[in-house]
Order: C-alpha cells, then structure tokens, then sequence
C-alpha cells in the first residue's frame, strides 16, 4: 500500500499553491519557523539521522552534502535549487512546483538556515512555463508576508529567492553544468574537485539540492529524524515520489517508502501493464538506469540499495514499463539517440561514443547491422565508462550495455532477420544521411565526421 | 540538436543564413527589464537566459541582429552570446512559425506511439520536425523528453503540455492553438524589486 502521503496529500488538494490555504490547511512555515532557531549544526545533524538521500538522481546523502560547506568566511553560500527535471521517465517535481510550492520554500528556508545561505536560485528547465509562473506566485506572496526578504521571518537576516529559466538542455540537471548555466555560459559540467559545496556558483561555496529532497524536509522535522528514517528501509529514510510511465494501466506518481516493491507499484497501484499485456522489462530509475528483465523486476524494490545491488539504480524515481509486445531494438534505438542528442560534446568518449553508439543501434534497426555490432556497442559503452568528466558518460553506457547484455539472443536474432524496425522510420533527419555502412563502417574514423 | 551534425559541443561547422536583415533596436521597456535583471545576480552576466528568453518571446527568434543587441545590452562580447544561443535548444535560431508544437520522442511517449504524431503532422500538415507549415503559422520540433511521460504520447502546444494524444485530438489542439505564455513573463516577481531596494 501506499503510505498515506506527504507530498501527495499537498499536492492533490486544490489550491494548495496559495498561502493562505497551505498555512491553513497545511501548517506550511511552522516548521521553518522552528527550525531556524536551531543551531545549523543541528539541523545538518537531524537530516543526517534521518537518513535523508538526495532525490534527483545520485542519491548522496543531503546532510553530509550540506556539512562539506565551510564555516561562513567573506564569500556568501549560496543554495541552487535543482528544478531542471529531464532524466527521461520523471515528472515529480512538477507536482510540487504546480502543487505545493510552499513546501518547496519551506524547505529552502531550512537549508539555507543550515548552510548559512542568504540567497537561493531556482534553475527550472524552460519549457516549464506554468510551473515557473506557479512557484513565481508563492514567492511572490511569501515576500509579501515577509517569510523571505529583508528580515526574513524576524531572523534579522535577508533570504532572496530567484527563479531562474532554463534554455532546453538536459546535461543541465547535472549539478556543475548547472552551475555553469546558471552563471551565463554553455552548460558543460566541471571537472571535480572542486566540488561545489567549496568552489560552485560564483566560486562561491553551494550546495546543489533537488526540488523533492527540499521539499520532504518539512516533514522531516515535523515528525522528527527518527519517524522519518523509520519510515524507510535499506539505509535511506522517508518516502519518495516514483513516476510511473510506458505501457502501465494508471501511469502517474505514487508517494511510497522506500524499499517499497516494485511488483505491488507495477501491479497494485499502477493497475498492472495495460492492454493485459505479460511484463518483458522495466527501467527502475530514470533513462540512465540499467534495465531489469521481467524476472529481476519481481525481486526489485525501489530504494538506493536494492537496486544498485542488482546491478541497477534508483536515480530519480522514474520507472518505465515496457510489455512483451515492444522489440529491443526500438528501446535501443530511442535510447541511444537521447544520448547523442544531449551530450554536451566536451569530453571525446562522450561525444563520440554517443554518436557511434546512435549510428550503429540505428545501422541495425535499419536492417542493416551485423551480429559483432553488439560486441562493438558493449566495447564502445565500456570505453565511455569511468573516462568522462560527469555521470552522463555513465549514463549512456550503462543502459545500452544492459540492453544489449540481457536481450542479446532477441537482438541476434532480429539482425540476422534483415529486418527494418518500426521505428527506423522515425528519425527524420537522418534519412537524408549518407548510408551508414560508409559511416559507420570502422569505428575509429568515425569521429572525423562529427 | 544545435549544429547541423546535432552536436551541442561541435559549433555551428557550415554558416548558417541567420540575418534577419535589419538590426534589431530593443526597445526602452526591454532594456529596464534587462538592467533589472542583471541586477539580481552577483555576476550580471548571469542573466543572459532570461534575457535571450525575453528577446525571443518578442521577437519571434534568435537571428544575428538580435544577438549583437543582446551583447550590448548585457556588456557581453558577441562570441559569448552567439555561444550561449546555439547550446540550448529552446533558442531558435531561424524564424520561427507562431505556435510552436513540440512533439515528445523519448522513450514512453516512443513506447506509446510518438511515432504516430509524427507521422500524422507530415502527411496532414507536411512538416518534418524542424520545419514550419508554408502559411507560418506553426512550427514542429521533435524533442526530447517534456516530463511529462504520465500523458504520453504528449506535445507542448504553445505553452501547454497536452497528452495522451491521438492524430485527431492533435488536430484539435492545433486548430484551437493561440500563442501563450511567455517564459519572461513567468519569472519576473517581487524579489527583483526587494534586491534593486538593498542595492
Ligand atoms: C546527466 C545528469 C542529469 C541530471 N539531471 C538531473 C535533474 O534533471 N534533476 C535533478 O535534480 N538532478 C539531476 N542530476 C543530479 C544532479 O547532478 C545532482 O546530483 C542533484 O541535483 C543533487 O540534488 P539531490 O542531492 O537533492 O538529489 C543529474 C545528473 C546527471 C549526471
Ligand atoms: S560526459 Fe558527456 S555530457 Fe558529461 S561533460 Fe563529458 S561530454 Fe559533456
Ligand atoms: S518521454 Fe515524452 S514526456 Fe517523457
């Protein structure tokens, strides 16, 4: 089941948005306005005992990540709220923006409290136009009853919020090529270190947190450290928002705990796969995540843990069905092509790879491919691994090195079939390209024409 | 995609026809808007997004003219701004038609027929992704995922999310569409007025 919801149960009443209703209705700021008469150090202190992972993707612990920050010298800290939401298969934080954008201020106010930070930006991707004007409109009003701005809720100290618009770019929700975007320049992620809890926006100490782990810290303190982690299970407290998307009866979000069962959403909550349709695969945690077979998703359950245990991840929460009635090729095909048209093209595996990786997967869903294509996807995912300067490299290696591992035998066979996928078709622009044999023939030339 | 190889990292290898013809004049209103902007950051040059954002919305598109008013305005060289315009995908650097309708095409809106809408915008309306209806009155972009994968297969019309859509609910929308919100319009707010009053 369930759990009888945080988040959840902001977002679905009506009107939760404005604040005269979520002080109402919802108590919002009360914990706000306890917890900054705390010492930081106890606040980092509680959210370390909650056990509280970061949400949006890599799953690092959110105290120890604040505690990194140094003690306040001349420079400010600042915190850069993570509303870029793009891992393929996520649309939770759109909730809360839409929803309950109180909680999500709450939540910077209690951050910002405990990393001595008196300014905060939110990097919202920009096609989130409404989301955007939402959250401007609850800012708005809390300036108005003075829980930001100068004095900030009689703390004596200032508290900026700004919204600030992304330009359509998914490398962008990596942490430093956020930064790097934000401060007016292309989004190419960093070389770390420096990480930015010492050296990130405006050289500045910052600490890059997701919308949905801000915004559960509200409940954090309300019911304290320890209920929070004991909702939990495998290491991580509290519950998260899983968005459940692909070939399922009643795609949407479920607010579950973690640890819950990937079956019971499968099947319970998201209505089963539709059509009556038999399960073939699931990717458990956003585009990047390596693939489950139907077999593996039976033992799975949805925390950090477990699933990086089987040799897969959490990452944002995003799980994606796909029914026995789906050739491989065609996730394949999709997924290598996301890769290659994001990558940001500063590192050369990744921007080659990706490229290569597209070129073959879309050789062979043209009918064209050969078997020792498979070796060569495995060998050029394992070259982009560890060789890059962000996660994206993994990102892309990991998923279609677990396409082509766990569905080999149905991939062998479609090539030695000769057939042309579905969805072969789809990809417009590359018609018009010259045939793929000449391209892509040796790999090792292949970056001449990138 | 922003190159024509679809490489964000490669720059732009063959010139591309980007002059609109005349230069571009901001206007007064737009400029106070800029000048309050930049003053919200540390680093002025920090509002180049909202900013490009703005120029766009009223001007329809990114073209040459438009940036070199853009690096006066933000006392930034013209190199840097023509580097931003050309990594993001929602500056568009060819005119553009008045709705924009960008079509899903990752992996669940794939798995629940993009395919499909795709399909039906060429053989209706006769445009392939990147190119816009012989009347200018909309432009079709393939793009990657929306987050919104819970309504898929899912487009944004003008402004709106919309989905699950079939070819005959897309010709609905189409035909209903109106231009929308703006993103400058939805991120101009109070704490712009607080930050100018501290200064
Ligand atoms: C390629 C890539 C894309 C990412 N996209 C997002 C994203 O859209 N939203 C997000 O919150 N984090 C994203 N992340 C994770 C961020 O780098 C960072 O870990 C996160 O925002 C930290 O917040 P958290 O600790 O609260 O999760 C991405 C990471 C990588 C490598
Ligand atoms: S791994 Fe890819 S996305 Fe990340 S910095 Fe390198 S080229 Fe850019
Ligand atoms: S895959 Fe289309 S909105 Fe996410």
């Amino acid at each position: 089941m369930a759990v009888k919801g945080f988040l959840s149960a902001l977002y679905e009443q009506p009107d939760m948005h404005r604040l005269a209703v979520a002080q109402e209705r919802a108590n919002a700021y009360a914990q706000a306005r306890r917890v900054i008469t705390m010492e930081p150090a106890a606040v980092i202190d509680a959210v370390k005992a909650a056990n509280l992972k970061g949400l949006g993707g890599a799953g690092f612990p959110t105290g120890m990540k604040w505690s990194f920050v140094p003690p306040k010298g001349d420079k400010p800290h600042y915190l850069v709220v993570n509303a870029d939401e793009g891992e393929p298969g996520t649309f939770k934080d759109r909730r809360i923006l839409l929803g309950c954008p109180h909680a999500l201020l709450e939540g910077i106010i209690i951050c910002c409290h405990a990393i001595r930070s008196e300014k905060a930006y939110i990097y919202v991707r920009g096609e989130y136009i409404h989301e955007m004007k939402r959250l401007q409109g609850a800012i708005d009003e809390a300036y108005a009853a003075g829980l930001l701005g100068a004095d900030h809720l009689g703390t004596g100290r200032r508290l900026d919020v700004v919204v600030h618009p992304g330009a359509g770019a998914y490398i962008c929700g990596e942490e430093t090529a956020l930064i790097e975007s934000l401060e007016g320049k292309k989004g190419q992620p960093r070389n770390k270190p420096p990480f930015p809890a010492i050296e990130g926006l405006f050289m500045c100490p910052t600490v890059v947190n997701n919308v949905e782990t801000l915004s559960y810290l509200p409940f954090l303190f309300e019911m304290g450290p320890q209920a929070f982690n004991d909702l939990g299970a495998n290491g991580t407290g509290g519950c998260h928002l899983v968005s459940l998307s692909g070939h399922i009866e009643r795609p949407g979000v479920y607010e579950v705990p973690m640890g819950f069962p990937m079956m019971e959403l499968i099947n319970g909550l998201g209505g089963g796969v539709w059509k009556s349709r038999r399960l073939k695969a699931v990717i458990p945690g956003g585009l990047s995540a390596p693939i489950l077979t139907a077999d593996e998703a039976q033992q799975a359950r949805l925390d950090f843990k477990t699933l990086r245990d089987m040799g897969s991840m959490a990452g944002s929460g995003a799980v994606m069905v796909i029914d026995d009635e789906t050739p491989m090729i065609n996730v394949l095909l999709n997924c290598s092509h996301f890769y290659h048209d994001e990558s940001c093209g500063q590192c050369t595996p990744c921007r080659d790879g990706s490229w290569w990786l597209y070129k073959i997967c879309l050789r062979i869903a043209r009918g064209e491919g050969r078997v020792r294509d498979l070796d060569e996807i495995v060998r050029i995912c394992n070259n982009i691994e560890g060789n890059t300067i962000c996660a994206f490299g993994e990102a892309t290696a990991w998923p279609i090195r677990s396409y082509v591992r766990k569905f080999r035998g149905e991939l062998e066979a479609f090539i030695q079939s000769g057939q042309r996928a579905s969805e072969a078709d789809w990809y417009h622009d590359d018609l018009a390209a010259p045939p793929l044999v000449q391209i892509a023939g040796v790999a090792g030339t292949m970056g001449a024409h990138v | 995609m922003s190159g024509p190889d679809g490489h964000r990292g490669a720059a732009n290898l063959v010139p591309v026809e980007r002059e609109s013809g005349a230069p571009v004049v901001l206007p007064a209103e737009t400029l106070a808007w800029i000048e309050q902007r930049r003053a919200m950051y540390e680093d002025p040059r920090a509002a180049i997004l909202p900013v490009l954002h703005r120029v766009q919305d009223e001007l329809g598109w990114i073209s040459l003219e438009a940036e070199e008013a853009v690096a006066q305005a933000m006392r930034m060289p013209l190199a840097k701004v023509h580097e931003v315009v050309t990594f993001y995908t929602l500056f568009k650097t060819q005119p553009q038609g008045r709705i924009r309708v960008d079509i899903c095409q990752t992996m669940s809106c794939m798995l629940r027929g993009a395919r499909e809408l795709f399909a039906h915008m060429r053989d209706r309306y006769g445009v392939h992704p990147g190119e816009t209806t012989a009347d200018g009155r909309l432009t079709l972009h393939a793009v990657e995922c929306l987050c919104n994968c819970e309504c898929a297969p899912m487009a944004q019309i003008a402004d709106t999310y919309h989905g699950p859509l079939t070819p005959a609910k897309l010709d609905e929308l189409i035909a209903q569409a109106q231009p929308g919100e703006t993103v400058s319009a939805a991120v101009t707010g109070t704490c712009a007025a607080a930050i100018a009053e501290k200064r």
